[in-house]
């Protein structure tokens, strides 16, 4: 039952406290009523069995409690607003039991009016007036319904510190009235873009932790996974939220061969390709194939062609380097910033020789570029294969430096390791 | 900014505003106790305003819109700031 319970609250949370936000309309009521709701399943499910509609039951009962809570604890005005917006929604008479079994035939009506709940809730979650890290705490804890503490240990930051993030930005928003909707055409990509930045950050942070002892977070890149779906169910016609979907399944797809047995970062170069997962790169090819063929490029549909051609590649050695410089290519045209620039300069190392990537790798500029560590890591590579074995070893000690991440620090280190400074090549006499 | 001025009145937002005066002319006023007078604006203050817009709208995003035109008017950042329900 416990794990009933847990997979319902995953699948179920988001949707239930979007739709009770526009119910309720407001963000702390909605989310109140919906733990009330899944506490009340955790003491009657084990009893009489899990609802045929578990979702339509957690955002019917959620509904009750908040209306019988509001006529107790209200004042007369408070009262008289919210009933205004319960009446809308509420299909039978006012004297109901508020803890009464949902009726199926009312279920089915409520539930069905509400697709556009969550994405309602997204845009105003990812509301350019709040800051990122608002954004990405506000979004885990009202649409993927993490606990505080949960969204501190995967951020590394104190309970204290998320949990005045949410607050100041739930106050942000209700002070300054911003509305729970669909923006207009016009705002549209901005703010969708918002959201989407926001979905990938929260992937990319469970994909490749920037601090911890752990490579990968399964519940951040699950989370990142599961809001991109909605995303693209609900605006099917908006061609980067499904190129950010399809780089998500790709990257994931890589997921099972990207770390050894040892919990050790295991390079691209040197996965075992058939650890890869078929069906997620066969749905991620597909997607790509889809939005690339609606002619409206932008850079995660880049991102997920440059995944898909890994994904198609036999080995390493075997990849269409080629290809893949053309597209970074694209990309560096429509995102000209320093990680690009990088990961550009590596391609070009594979296509051109090591040589030429490194040439390309000094190229790009930006102040920003020294404390990336991935540039560091790079760069050593490269001067370890042209032969500039003490620049190279030096090179590991800065990306190693700049590193959080513990698995990513080993791997660093055990690279270094091999490169063998020429004193020691050279048996040291000069 | 005339301009501006119109569209807010014609779209019914339009509640008040005004330029200021630069803040060289301004006076501080402290009341802690007795209340004290000083010259000049709040030496910690490093942006001045410039001027102010009151508007009606009924929500954040409308703002912000208003906002993004102010900002355009006068070319100069602009800050948007709720005001406390009565």
């Amino acid at each position: 039952m416990r794990e009933v319970l847990d997979a319902v609250y995953r699948r179920e949370v988001g949707r239930c406290t979007a739709t009770l936000v526009r119910v309720l309309g407001d963000l702390d009521l909605a989310e109140d009523a919906v733990a009330e709701a899944f506490a009340i399943a955790a003491e009657r499910w084990p009893v009489v069995g899990v609802p045929p509609n578990p979702g339509g039951w957690i955002t019917t009962t959620a509904r009750n409690r908040a209306i019988d809570r509001l006529r107790r604890e209200s004042t007369r005005e408070a009262r008289h607003l919210a009933a205004s917006r319960l009446l809308a929604d509420r299909s039978a008479g006012d004297e109901e039991d508020p803890d009464r079994a949902p009726d199926p035939d009312e279920l089915e009506a409520f539930v069905q009016v509400v697709p556009d709940d969550q994405l309602r809730l997204m845009f105003l979650c990812c509301h350019p007036a709040l800051s990122g890290d608002a954004q990405v705490a506000l979004t885990l804890r009202l649409l993927g319904g993490l606990e505080v503490p949960e969204i501190a240990r995967a951020f590394l930051v104190a309970d204290a510190t998320v949990a005045q993030r949410i607050v100041r930005a739930k106050r942000k928003l209700r002070h300054n009235h911003a509305s729970c909707r669909i923006p207009s055409p016009a705002e549209l990509p901005d703010r969708l873009h918002a959201v989407l930045s926001v979905i990938g950050l929260i992937f990319t942070e469970g994909h490749s932790a920037t601090s911890g002892d752990q490579l990968i977070r399964d519940d951040l890149t699950a989370e990142g996974i599961r809001l991109g779906r909605v995303v693209v169910e609900l605006m099917p016609d908006e061609a980067e939220a499904a190129g950010l979907l399809a780089l998500m399944l790709l990257t994931e797809a890589r997921r099972p061969a990207r770390v050894g047995p040892d919990g050790a970062m295991v390079r691209l170069a040197d996965q075992d390709r058939s650890r890869w997962d078929v069906e997620l790169i066969s749905e991620g090819h597909d997607l790509v194939r889809r939005c690339l063929r609606r002619g409206q490029p932008g850079p995660f549909q880049v991102q997920a062609a440059i995944a898909a051609v890994h994904a198609d590649s036999p080995s390493y050695e075997a990849t269409d380097w080629s290809q893949i410089v053309a597209l970074y290519d694209h990309l560096a045209a429509l995102r000209p910033d320093a990680v690009v620039g990088v990961n550009r300069a590596v391609a070009v190392a594979q296509l051109r020789g090591p040589a030429a990537g490194l040439a390309e790798l000094e190229a790009v500029g930006g102040e920003l570029v020294g404390r990336f560590p991935p540039y560091h890591a790079a760069r050593a590579d490269l001067l370890a294969r042209v032969g500039r074995e003490d620049e190279a070893v030096e090179a590991y000690g800065r990306a190693i430096e700049l590193t959080d991440n513990e698995a990513e620090r080993e791997f660093l280190a055990e690279r270094r390791s091999l490169v063998l400074p020429p004193a020691i090549r050279g048996g040291g006499g000069t | 900014m005339e301009a501006l001025n119109e569209e807010l009145e014609r779209a019914g937002a339009w509640v008040f505003g005004a330029g200021l005066e630069p803040a060289s002319s301004a006076t501080v006023i402290r009341a802690s106790g007795s209340v004290s007078m000083t010259d000049g604006p709040y030496a910690e203050t490093k942006e001045q305003m410039g001027g102010f817009w009151i508007i009606d709208v009924p929500d954040l995003d409308t703002a912000l819109d208003w906002a993004g035109k102010a900002g355009a008017a006068c070319e100069q950042p602009v800050e948007l700031r709720p005001m406390q329900r009565a």
